[in-house]
């Protein structure tokens, strides 16, 4: 038994031994325990029991030292030839540590004989899904022929154990200080590649506990959250507990796997990028959540470097994003420049204080930074993974060619510079809005239409009008056909107007302009839009005034619209050719089934 | 009273005897009203002065010269109560007011709207914002700002950020069914976030991962309520289904409420509308038949025996010509100089026009294919003329397919969806 087989647990000076028993310990044994250690500290405290029907002995000891929160629990087995440690856990819980011991017990039980050390848990997983209806059948059944329970255990702990490594009925399972810190229970126990392939291994090599993947429902083994495990050390433990399986990672952008062969990373993609690059990426990551798919594989590899060597490339990148973080960094933060006129020369020889990269690259990105130049903006410009941009734009910053500021500190206004005289413009801008329904009054509209027909002259850069009505019914009679009441129309009060306005605000671009037409229409004046495009606009247009009331009793059935699309050179090669073409559209939309006309339908 | 507890008075060390001093409003009445711009400054000092002379409320001046209506300014006094009692601030009293005045909305509702605008500290409760957010489909700035634009423009949060283009049509769908799911119990809020997330970022609708969770077997709302009947008969577009069920699960409404308050039908086409949804679940009606009445209600205000009725009464299919070459034509995807080049070429070669205009390159496939198809459309009766004609120039201008651009305009029926 104990102690007469190498390895041996280290004995301990001073161990105090508690009577043995045939059972798996109770809950004031574990109590028991707890005091004695406590009160003769640093020694430890044994129990050592039997498990029922096997030729298996247990030791459970715990420990108190001053520097620890709480004692250390050590369980070991000893099968007679052989002893070893199964797991040690620092838990002050006496539920967790019990829920430990009983689902070690109950595995080495069920699986005869155990090869490996006591499966433990990723210390922040939770596995909330349930157990699909397969898994919990065989487990149960292989409960009831093979296990009785011991009487010290209590039952509803035993109910709420999951094979699977889900949490205890009591929701106490907590995280272990097991090297062997994210193995589950449907790892593969053989070991070795000998089930490479298709072919799935048998349930007498994985014992009982060990499920296929059902054809159709994804079963997971384990999930968490990227904010409380890391990646890397997630990918680590995979690695280490020779698990085969797939791990999807979702991220706030993009979804990331990796393919796990008895531990070996095999396959990786996330957002286009793939092999190591994508390990190195993912552990970069820092929100989202992760799901483990046991016996998912992949035939395809990509990840050739060793997984260990990927890992500590990978955090050294975090290390540096997070460096970058501290110091503003945000996809819409600027990189401003420290100096505008640095010859590449002096570039490169401050470059020379960060981290030796390819120089040349680092100089043509560096060029790329231009004035008001945000993350995004060069990303867009020279697509880059952030293992790539990362080394860069933080060699950039030790280096002192960058600093990197925060949107709202560059954003300014064109005119801001002017201070209190841009409170003129502002006044001049103003007075070109109608006050009653702060829309650009008919002249002011006018005046912008010349100026783009005069860019359309200049660049022949297209433009589009989109001239409309928006009228109320006057007696709106539900029980008349459509087309009865034409010519029965209200204008919309004033609070219906800015409320269209407002509405229209958020589905034109900025640089559309809208305004009143004449007395009683409206206008949106479309730069650099061809026909379609402005027609697609109007339809938008025409769905967000419609999709609910635009005031109390003006609706979709009571709300009149109608709408002409006009476009130069389209519909001619004149300011008043367009806006004759958009109001014949106009004209037409106001009879027509659908009210959106574009102009060139009727040339 | 116990001794100790009586401070007389000692008027003999000067002490004053005066009532209690008012405590200061925290809003004037005229401010309140110029603020949430009912009167402009001019007008309040001008009546001011007139209700000091004449000794009477400013209420009664501004009520007699017209300025405000008395239905107004008794609302406004009530705000300004609501103010003083502390149950509103002065921000959000002036912003109820301006609800109250743009929007014809009651005291209740204008307060239960900006009861859901940003504080200092963050978001209010929202459902369906605090989902996208947690789903990180959309970040707080946003969805504050959505708020906000919403309450302003009298449009549903999720309205906004699609018009903003924060989220697509297919996110707000997936997000608003979750809100359903949770709503009834078929899954826990964290399950909707997990598959929402998923959804989001394999781009796939909500269903699809729940039922890989394992949380939903099938589609828990099937063909169900009168939305959906209404959507399928072209009565509205999807993205007004959406609207009216964003508004049934953030407002907690029946989908009935919703599309009433939405506009989209009367309180008398919504009895008749779950009459036909009725039949069509017991198989009394076909699904063509409940679409052909449904229709119907568009135009009219039937009563459930009128519905009946028209049963009886079978509507002519109308065919209506349409030709692939008019179409192009009046759409500019082709000159009219080349139409007739490729006529000719065809006329000569004894080859279909079609082949003719792609042979001699005045027309894309894509062009081709979409003219075909749109004329079918038309011809069905599922598509306006004036639909058709936009599509094809959109087809045309931008090389996009037909699914594509009906997709891009929300024009695709549901039975082609």
């Amino acid at each position: 038994m104990f102690g007469s087989k190498k390895p041996q647990p280290p004995p301990s000076r001073g161990r105090i031994n508690l009577p043995n028993i045939k059972h798996v310990p109770s809950m004031d044994i574990y109590q028991t325990m707890f005091e004695q250690a406590r009160d003769n500290q640093p020694r430890d405290v044994e129990q050592l029991f039997v498990a029922p029907n096997t030729n298996l002995t247990y030791s459970l000891s715990v420990k108190v030292e001053s520097g620890r929160n709480n004692p250390l629990w050590t369980l070991l087995e000893d099968d007679g030839t052989e002893a070893q440690m199964l797991w040690q856990q620092e838990s002050g819980d006496f539920d967790l540590v019990n829920d430990m011991v009983c689902m070690s017990v109950q595995s080495t039980r069920a699986m005869d004989r155990s090869k490996t050390g006591m499966p433990a848990l990723d210390p922040n997983a939770s596995l909330t899904q349930p157990v699909p209806a397969m898994q919990q059948e065989s487990r149960f059944q292989d409960d009831s022929v093979g296990f009785n329970s011991p009487p010290a255990v209590n039952p509803a702990d035993l109910a709420g154990y999951n094979p699977e490594g889900s949490p205890s009925s009591s929701g106490s399972f907590h995280p272990t200080q097991s090297s062997s810190s994210l193995s589950t229970f449907q790892q593969p126990q053989s070991g070795g590649v000998d089930y490479l392939g298709d072919k799935m291994p048998s349930q007498s090599q994985h014992g009982p506990r060990f499920t296929a993947p059902e054809p159709q429902l994804e079963t997971k083994s384990l999930e968490g959250s990227v904010e409380s495990t890391q990646i890397s050390t997630l990918i680590s433990n995979l690695n280490n507990d020779g698990l085969t399986g797939r791990l999807e990672i979702l991220g706030d952008e993009s979804v990331g796997e990796v393919y796990f062969l008895n531990g070996v990373a095999m396959y990786a993609h996330v957002a286009g990028i793939l092999g190591d690059n994508a390990v190195r990426e993912l552990i970069t990551w820092r929100k989202g959540t992760f799901a483990f798919f046991p016996d998912e594989k992949t035939e395809v590899r990509n990840v050739l470097k060793p997984m260990m060597d990927t890992v500590m490339e990978g955090i050294a990148l975090l290390d540096k994003k997070k460096h970058l973080e501290r110091m503003g960094l945000t996809t819409d933060a600027y990189l401003v420049k420290k100096s505008r006129n640095m010859s590449d020369t002096e570039v490169r020889l401050m470059l020379t204080k960060g981290e030796p990269l390819n120089v040349d690259k680092q100089i043509e990105v560096y060029r790329t930074i231009g004035h008001k130049y945000s993350l995004n903006d060069l990303l867009r410009d020279r697509p880059m993974e952030s293992a790539d941009w990362i080394p860069l734009i933080f060699n950039f910053l030790t280096c002192e060619l960058i600093e990197i500021k925060p949107p709202d500190a560059v954003k300014v206004g064109a005119l801001d510079f002017l201070g209190d005289g841009k409170k003129e413009v502002d006044a001049l801008l103003e007075s070109m809005v109608r006050q009653e329904t702060g829309v650009l009054s008919y002249s002011a509209f006018l005046l912008y239409l010349q100026h783009e027909f005069y860019r359309f002259e200049a660049y022949g850069w297209p433009m589009s009008i989109i001239l409309f009505e928006m009228n109320r019914k006057k007696e709106y009679d539900s029980n008349q056909k459509r087309g009865d009441l034409q010519t029965m129309f209200d204008v919309l009060p004033p609070s219906a107007v800015q409320n269209a306005a407002r509405r229209i605000e958020m589905v034109k671009r900025p640089l559309d302009i809208l305004g009143h037409y004449e007395m009683l229409e409206y206008a949106l004046l479309l730069p650099n839009t061809r026909t379609a495009s402005a027609a697609y606009v109007a339809n938008r247009i025409l769905q967000t005034l419609t999709v609910t009331p635009l005031i109390k009793n003006l609706d979709k059935k009571s709300l009149k619209l109608a709408f002409g699309v006009a476009n130069l050179p389209a519909d001619g090669d004149s300011v008043q050719q367009l806006l004759s073409a958009a109001r014949k559209a106009k004209d037409r939309a106001v009879e027509a089934n659908f009210p959106l006309i574009i102009s060139k339908s009727y040339k | 009273m116990s001794e100790e507890y009586f401070i007389p008075f000692n008027f003999s060390e000067g002490q004053g005897l005066q009532p209690e001093a008012e405590k200061p409003l925290p809003i004037k009445i005229g401010d309140l009203l110029v603020q949430s711009t009912m009167i402009d400054q001019e007008t309040l000092d001008s009546c001011t002065a007139l209700a000091v002379k004449m000794h009477v409320p400013l209420g009664r001046i501004l009520s007699m010269e017209g300025h405000l209506a008395e239905e107004l300014l008794g609302k406004a006094l009530d705000v300004q109560d609501l103010i003083v009692k502390g149950s509103l601030s002065v921000t959000n009293g002036v912003t109820v007011l301006k609800l109250i005045k743009q929007q014809a909305l009651t005291i209740e509702e204008a307060v239960a709207r900006v009861n859901a605008l940003p504080t200092a500290a963050g978001v209010k409760a929202s459902r369906l914002g605090d989902l996208l957010r947690e789903s990180a489909a959309a970040q707080q700035k946003q969805i504050e700002k959505a708020i906000v634009d919403g309450i302003n423009a009298s449009l549903p949060l999720g309205q906004v950020l699609l018009n903003r283009g924060v989220i697509t049509v297919d996110l707000l769908n997936s997000a608003l069914l979750g809100l359903r799911i949770i709503r009834d119990g078929i899954a826990t809020r964290s399950q909707v976030l997990q598959a929402l997330r998923s959804a989001r970022l394999r781009k796939l609708p909500l269903l699809q991962p729940l039922m890989e969770l394992g949380v939903v077997e099938e589609d828990p709302y099937p063909y169900s309520d009168i939305g959906y009947l209404m959507y399928l008969s072209g009565l509205i577009n999807e993205r007004e289904l959406i609207s009216a069920r964003e508004i049934e699960v953030t407002e907690d409404k029946s989908i009935d409420e919703a599309l009433i308050s939405c506009g989209f039908c009367s309180e008398k086409s919504v009895t008749a509308l779950n009459e036909l949804l009725n039949m069509l679940m017991e198989g009394a009606l076909q699904e063509d038949q409940a679409i052909q009445l449904t229709k119907k209600l568009e135009t009219v205000d039937w009563d459930i025996a009128q519905v009946l009725q028209a049963l009886e009464e079978q509507e002519e299919y109308f065919e209506e010509e349409l030709e692939v070459a008019e179409l192009l034509k009046v759409t500019g995807c082709i000159h009219p100089e080349d139409l007739e080049v490729a006529t000719q070429k065809a006329l000569k070669k004894r080859q279909s026009l079609a082949a003719s205009l792609l042979e001699s390159g005045f027309m894309t496939q894509m062009t081709m294919d979409g003219a075909n198809t749109l004329k079918s459309l038309v011809e069905q009766k599922i598509l306006d003329l004036e639909q058709a004609r936009t599509l094809l120039a959109y087809i045309h201008e931008n090389d996009v397919d037909i699914a594509s651009a009906m997709k891009d305009f929300d024009w695709l029926p549901a039975s082609m969806s």
